[in-house]
């Protein structure tokens, strides 16, 4: 264990410290809701993750997404990797700088235990939702938190094995836009629920 | 045939398939994830899954953003 690992137990017991360190995570998509949930999670004594998504860091990603200024043209996946190898150097990073897919999904996450969708196109994340609901332990995935939170507060909806945070309903569009807060907020929610899977499993 | 589709009752009006409650409940199929008593159902096996009375079906819209 290094210092940061040993730091950890003052904040979680060995063994709940030992049942997350067990938990290996697969994550779908480095942007708002990937790069934020990843870095949370590592925080978190996380040490075992792979992370698949094709895109470099653009202007348009900074509102939200942990890249900074000096990274724009990177890609995503390269830079979460040292991100998070820089609060953990023992982690166990994977990175897939790809466009995921179903025909090819199994060649990603294999014994993953928990699947994470984070990607931001409706399609792309119901057949990734779907691919891994009988593959992985548990699924959780980000739906529905553009916008500043008005009528719809993020919740979390359990149908099966799979988690749903999110209000739902509020997709990007004109009038709602990604923003920091409540991507964040998001992912937040769903980083917590891999942490509790974690600690209940 | 009536169906229950996320704790409401439903009159379906065409066939007594999957495909076919979804299509009648959302406006976006290829967006959706559906699971019947329980058990998810894959997007390519809803019309082939017929359907029978009083089954409770889990309907979840994705929508785009992250």
């Amino acid at each position: 264990m290094n210092s940061f690992e040993n730091n950890l137990l003052k904040y979680l017991t060995k063994k709940q410290l030992g049942e997350i360190q067990r938990v290996k995570l697969g994550i779908g998509g480095a942007g708002g809701l990937g790069s934020n949930i990843a870095i949370m999670l590592i925080r978190s004594g996380f040490r075992n993750l792979e992370v698949i998504d094709k895109d470099k860091i653009d202007f348009s990603n900074l509102n939200r997404q942990q890249y900074f200024f000096k990274e724009i043209g990177k890609p995503k996946v390269k830079v979460l990797k040292k991100r998070l190898l820089d609060i953990n150097p023992s982690s166990e990073i994977k990175i897939y700088q790809k466009e995921w897919s179903a025909k090819d999904g199994n060649l990603y996450f294999v014994d993953c235990d928990i699947v994470i969708e984070a990607f931001d196109n409706a399609k792309y994340k119901r057949d990734f939702v779907e691919f891994y609901q009988d593959k992985a332990k548990f699924v959780i995935s980000g739906n529905g938190l553009a916008g500043i939170s008005g009528n719809f507060p993020l919740c979390m909806r359990r149908v099966g094995n799979i988690f749903f945070a999110g209000d739902g309903k509020t997709g990007v569009d004109k009038n709602n836009p990604p923003l920091a807060p409540r991507v964040t907020l998001c992912a937040a929610l769903m980083a917590e629920t891999a942490l509790k899977l974690a600690l209940q499993d | 045939m009536k169906i229950i589709i996320n704790g409401k009752e439903k009159q379906l009006l065409g066939p007594n398939n999957l495909a076919n409650a979804i299509k009648e409940s959302c406006t976006d199929p290829e967006h959706v994830i559906s699971e019947v008593n329980g058990k998810i159902i894959r997007s390519e096996n809803w019309e082939n899954f017929s359907l029978q009375e009083n089954d409770k079906i889990e309907l979840v819209t994705f929508v785009g953003g992250g």
